[in-house]
């Protein structure tokens, strides 16, 4: 009996970890967005590993916490993210990194120093990932970052 | 004593020099542990040792050997250490303190700081993920000093931007790996064994490249797909060039491997292999430091004991 609770507790943690990082590539995707999102077109996005009522609830849950915004699209919900307290968090952390707190402490960043500053070595590398990847992504979110610059 | 006692100063001086070395033979994953465990053993070892040679000079100050009860002329008789030397070790000895103290304050009030920050964020939304909705490319993971949460990933709206959702399913990896693996602890670890050993200089950045490689590592058996791992990496690269992040480095950690180029190069490559009999070496050597420095203790305690009896 002790045993088998054990390991339901063990199951609820893993399923509350793994909906967890759901929530945050939804998220993700919203944010990526320049305009409100349907549930289909963030399960588009994802691609085919979520189903559409996976997202969904995702999407209802990040609504229930106030992670996201909704209006009316139609017959659907489109959703768009919110900004906690106002961007108080935001200010913060860019204080933080403003700042140039410890790196022990703190930062670990995901791209940091790079050899070439132009950028030609770096391009380079991108050729030969694609190269040796079998079936690259669609061509429809390789357009993003030029999306930014504008 | 004569000579044991000097080992872990040599076992220290070597590890400073292996420090490279042994960061590019080892798998990542297994390296930076390796590397902060021998080097916290030989810094200790390094410590022990100028604490044993110094202690000869200071048990023949008159006022701490009345204390003590044993007889200077004795102590003198047998003492194996040359005074100059021992002399050198006291100075050494402040001197590490002094460094030490500094570096523990210093970053202890670092980890505070991101303490009180990730405390500030633990009840908003209750996510994991931190969007800043700003066009630089930045993401970082701040770790949580709370039971309850690992921490925090930090990303701009930027860097969301920058990648395809596989793409960023690696950055939330890498991130999640930092956070699962308390990253910053074997960092903070790698710098207060550096302060305490200056032979380790190289021991900080050496680490830091490793768990940044450890990161890369557990974020492409994630997702399963090196070469995918590999592209987010130089996505987020090239995209980190047209909006550069504010330097915000408290301390300029160099290391001339570290840079985003060679991880992603690492990516491309196979995933790296263990060696059994490196690592068999290792625990032999530190085996070896250990064994001599206990020894050196012993005899030292031998010496002081016959200074003791001969007294009386």
């Amino acid at each position: 009996m002790g045993a088998s609770e054990g390991s339901d507790t063990m199951g609820t943690r893993t399923d509350r970890r793994q909906s967890g990082e759901l929530e945050s590539e939804v998220l993700a995707v919203l944010w990526a967005a320049d305009e409100p999102l349907v549930a289909a077109q963030v399960q588009q996005a994802l691609g085919p590993r979520l189903a559409y009522n996976t997202v969904q609830t995702i999407l209802t849950r990040l609504h229930a916490k106030g992670a996201v915004s909704r209006e009316a699209a139609g017959r659907a919900h489109a959703y768009r993210p919110v900004l906690d307290d106002n961007g108080l968090t935001a200010r913060q952390m860019r204080a933080l990194l403003d700042r140039g707190t410890d790196r022990a402490a703190v930062l670990r960043r995901f791209v940091d120093e790079l050899a070439g500053p132009d950028g030609d070595v770096l391009a380079e590398l991108l050729a030969q990932a694609h190269r040796s990847t079998p079936n690259p992504p669609p061509a429809a979110v390789s357009s993003a970052p030029s999306g930014l610059e504008s | 004593m004569r000579l044991d006692v000097y080992v872990p100063v040599l076992a220290a001086l070597l590890m400073g020099v292996a420090v490279r070395p042994l960061a590019r033979l080892l798998p990542p994953g297994i390296g930076f542990r390796v590397l902060v465990a021998v080097g916290l053993i030989s810094a200790a070892g390094w410590v022990w040792t100028l604490g044993l040679l110094a202690w000869t000079a200071v048990g023949q100050i008159p006022l701490v050997a009345r204390y003590g009860g044993w007889s200077v002329p004795v102590l003198q008789a047998d003492n194996p250490v040359a005074a100059p030397i021992a002399y050198t070790a006291a100075a050494a000895l402040a001197v590490v303190t002094v460094l030490v103290a500094r570096a523990s304050i210093r970053r202890l009030r670092a980890v505070a700081h991101s303490w009180k920050l990730a405390r500030s964020l633990a009840p908003a939304g209750g996510g994991e993920l931190v969007v800043l909705p700003d066009p630089t490319v930045e993401a970082f993971a701040l770790p949580s000093f709370d039971r309850r949460c690992r921490g925090h990933i930090v990303v701009t709206a930027g860097m969301l931007r920058a990648l395809d959702p596989a793409e960023r399913r690696v950055l939330f990896a890498h991130e999640r790996a930092h956070l699962d693996g308390a990253h910053h602890w074997w960092l903070l670890a790698a710098q207060l064994t550096a302060a305490a050993n200056p032979f380790l200089v190289r021991l900080p950045a050496t680490v830091d490249h490793l768990l940044e490689r450890a990161a890369d590592e557990t974020a492409a058996t994630a997702v399963t797909d090196r070469c995918l791992a590999a592209r987010a990496l130089a996505r987020a690269g090239l995209a980190a060039l047209h909006h550069p992040p504010a330097p915000a480095r408290g301390i300029a950690l160099a290391y001339t491997g570290s840079t985003t180029e060679a991880r992603i190069t690492a990516l491309l490559a196979p995933p790296p292999q263990s060696h059994r009999a490196l690592l068999a070496i290792l625990v032999m050597t530190v085996a070896l430091v250990v064994v001599s420095a206990a020894d050196a203790g012993r005899d030292l305690e031998t010496l002081f004991e016959l200074a003791m009896h001969t007294r009386g």
